[in-house]
């Protein structure tokens, strides 16, 4: 054998094979990966889509992973804000916080009293009357005294309609001048109230001779 | 009662000068109204020191004859007052009525014995009432009520 001999077995080896270089064409080759990318497109929605709605469908959100959650719903609906929420705004100020839990403090006690009327608190004060324990003598003596109060609020009897009528009389003299309109008031104020004429012209003397 | 007074003092005094007739007349008025002399007289001395100082005499006092002819319509008015002083009522109130002109008003009425239907003319609405045109006897009243002008 010789050296200018061609050998077989090395004629036989690709030098691009062995090399593992392409030998299709740069324009081909690029095309055919065009052609690749949109299958991709084309196929990928679909079953990323019909997955989704199977989940849905299932109820499988909660399911999901972690990282998918975080992708679907916005950070904001997490939850993480309520962290944010729970700063204190005073603090944050450096302002002290007003005092809305109810305070021991008796300055304040004492400023709530003063806007309460007093007529209208009358019993005894933090009177617990437990089942079998009877009342002193002095808180049944202090009942009577305000029911008493208010059977005589109740009984204090109203306006007398004469009063009122001259209450109303008295008005109609104001402006100095009598006009049909007033006068047709105080014929109705005289039905209403019970009043006759002639108490109507006594009244009337009443007031003008004051 | 001091409206229907005090146009019996105009009219005796209207020519400047009281006449001795003039002034029996003027008591006959007095009575006629039933003032009593107080009453009278808070009239009349305001009539006194208001108006006559400012009176022009140019007669013998002839106004005693028109004061008589006035008393004497006033007094045949008799039956008829009541319904006119009602209707003049009711009249002064479409105007509007003032606190004085109702109490001078109703006060002549109450001495006239109209006091009550005069009251009704004003006061209560529902009350039929015809209107009428009231006679010249009555223009003092028509005067104070703002029914008539001064000048008329």
């Amino acid at each position: 054998m010789f050296i200018d001999e061609p050998i077989e077995d090395e004629d036989d080896v690709d030098p691009f094979e062995a090399l593992n270089v392409s030998t299709t064409a740069p324009a081909a080759r690029g095309a055919s990966l065009l052609d690749a990318f949109g299958e991709d497109d084309e196929k990928e929605p679909l079953e990323e889509e019909g997955e989704v709605i199977a989940t849905l469908e299932m109820g499988g959100m909660m399911e999901m992973d972690e990282e998918i959650v975080e992708s679907f719903i916005p950070s904001d609906e997490t939850g993480e804000e309520e962290v944010e929420e729970d700063i204190d705004p005073f603090e944050e100020l450096g302002a002290a916080r007003p005092n809305v839990v109810q305070s021991t403090n008796t300055n304040v006690n004492d400023a709530l009293a003063a806007f309460m009327d007093e007529d209208e608190y009358q019993g005894p004060e933090n009177t617990i009357v437990f089942e079998g324990e009877s009342t002193t003598k002095e808180d049944t003596n202090e009942q009577k005294k305000v029911e008493e109060k208010i059977q005589v609020k109740a009984e204090k009897p109203r306006a007398q309609p004469e009063e009122l009528y001259r209450f109303l009389l008295e008005g109609v003299w104001v402006d100095d001048v009598l006009d049909p309109a007033e006068v047709a008031l105080m014929a109705r104020k005289r039905r209403e109230l019970g009043i006759s004429f002639e108490t109507h012209l006594k009244i009337l003397k009443q007031i003008l001779h004051d | 009662m001091s409206v229907l007074f005090r146009h019996g003092l105009e009219l005796a005094w209207s020519d400047g000068r009281l006449s001795k007739r003039g002034a029996i007349l003027i008591e006959n008025l007095q009575n006629i109204l039933e003032l009593s002399d107080s009453q009278r007289s808070v009239v009349e001395e305001k009539y006194h020191l208001q108006i006559v100082p400012h009176l022009i005499p140019r007669g013998m006092g002839s106004g005693a004859s028109t004061l008589d002819q006035w008393m004497t319509s006033l007094i045949d008015l008799d039956d008829e007052l009541p319904r006119y002083l009602v209707s003049m009522g009711r009249q002064s109130l479409r105007t509007g009525i003032s606190k004085q002109a109702w109490i001078e008003v109703f006060a002549a009425a109450e001495r006239m014995e109209c006091g009550f239907e005069f009251a009704r003319g004003v006061w209560e609405p529902e009350f039929e009432v015809e209107i009428l045109a009231w006679p010249e006897a009555l223009d003092p009243v028509a005067k104070s009520l703002g029914l008539l002008l001064e000048e008329e």
